[in-house]
């Protein structure tokens, strides 16, 4: 299937105002700050990857590895990941900490997006 | 519906290997977890187990789900709610899904005990936490604690002594006899971490973060993170319909990994074994793997 819209990026410090605060004035983005030694992240990410693509378009995932994106976690007092955030119109609307399984992120999109 | 022979609870070491040698058995095997792993990938570096001077956890769950990978098993990342005996076989319901079985090998583990203090969840991920693997190097040049006095509580302390510029260690004794000998000899030779004993946490303080912390002797800590390693004890939630014999929380088990449920195994830390490391419950998986293949060739032959 060819994908109209790209539902997935990746993010680092020196795009983060443009693809992430600048962006979701359009679209709700949704940050997933991760990183390789953390089991919870590599457990949630392809869920987000997955409802990512099922959403089409309804928002962007925007994946943060903490090694990229050291400023931003700082500037957003990450201190536990993995730290999910929805940003609509630059703002964090949204947020969790922590691995969730499928249906409880679905929910949690359904929610707030 | 399809009747699997084997459904796994959990994907710990002794799940994963449970699922590799049912695998190579060739029985028609699922496992269902939340995290791969268990609580293996937490460990920071692991340095007893065979063949490796050191590994992290998180590269040997790696490797460990590689292995299993290869030989197709079947897993699902899905929350069990409940195993239930019915005539012939198990059921096991997921927060969405219902799946059946000959048997069933529980390895669902422990889970971190909390302090159960207020504010403990508001702070989770803003100064509380309870994974020192995933969250270390966010406090660089920060102060924090470790709570707790067991292995993983030592391992927490000494990866924190690789960012924070001052780690405590409160415990509220003063032994540290549940810990290897080992590890306390490199946490007591780092200069960054410092021992408070005979306390407790008592309050955990601080606006939208944790900013400090009570102790039960009244002194107040400045902290920027607080690391719970106080222990675990199993889930026994999803097991209530089964009426398992325990002892204390542990499912009892005999040699053969056997239940007092004919048909259930149980391995790993969520069982009575007297050691609880990554290489007793691949071993355990292993044996209760075995026992389930022999009843299954037995009721073939029947």
């Amino acid at each position: 299937m060819a994908k109209n819209k790209e539902t997935q990026i990746e993010i680092n410090d020196e795009n983060f105002r443009e693809k992430v605060l600048e962006a979701s004035k359009n679209t709700p983005i949704i940050v997933d700050f991760w990183a390789e030694w953390c089991m919870p992240c590599l457990m949630l990410s392809p869920i987000l990857e997955s409802l990512a693509e099922e959403y089409q378009g309804k928002f962007i995932l925007a994946k943060g590895n903490t090694d990229d994106t050291k400023e931003t976690t700082s500037k957003y007092k990450v201190q536990g990941i993995p730290n999910v955030k929805m940003f609509k119109n630059g703002k964090i609307v949204a947020e969790f900490v922590g691995s969730l399984p499928e249906d409880s992120v679905r929910e949690w999109l359904d929610k707030n997006l | 519906m399809k009747i699997y022979d084997l459904i796994i609870i959990g994907a710990g070491p002794a799940g994963l290997t449970s699922a590799l040698y049912a695998a190579r058995y060739r029985l028609d095997v699922l496992v269902i977890s939340t995290i791969l792993g268990g609580t293996m990938p937490e460990a920071h570096k692991v340095w007893n187990f065979p063949s490796y001077n050191e590994i992290s956890g998180i590269e040997l769950t790696k490797k460990m789900y590689e292995q299993i990978k290869n030989l197709n098993v079947e897993i699902k990342n899905e929350i069990v709610t409940s195993i239930e005996k019915k005539k012939e076989t198990f059921e096991i319901k997921t927060q969405k899904n219902s799946y059946q079985s000959k048997k069933v090998i529980i390895t669902s583990g422990r889970e971190k005990a909390k302090l159960n203090l207020k504010n403990e969840e508001k702070f989770l991920g803003k100064g509380i936490h309870y994974c020192a693997t995933c969250d270390s190097t966010f406090y660089k040049n920060k102060i924090v604690a470790v709570v707790g006095g067991g292995n993983s509580a030592m391992s927490a302390a000494l990866l924190l002594g690789g960012y924070a510029k001052k780690v405590y260690v409160i415990y509220r004794g003063t032994e540290l006899k549940n810990a290897e000998k080992m590890l306390v000899e490199q946490v007591k030779n780092n200069k960054k971490i410092e021992f408070i004993f005979n306390v407790n946490v008592v309050e955990l303080i601080g606006k939208d973060n944790l900013e400090s912390i009570k102790l039960s002797s009244d002194k107040k800590l400045a902290l920027d993170g607080l690391f719970i390693e106080v222990g675990s004890l199993p889930n026994k939630e999803i097991f209530k319909k089964l009426k398992l014999e325990y002892e204390k929380d542990f499912i009892k088990v005999n040699n053969k990994q056997e239940t007092d449920i004919k048909g259930i195994f149980a391995a790993g830390d969520v069982t009575n074994n007297p050691l609880k490391q990554i290489i007793t419950a691949c071993g355990e998986g292993a044996i209760a793997a075995y026992s389930v293949y022999l009843e299954i060739q037995q009721n073939l032959e029947r």
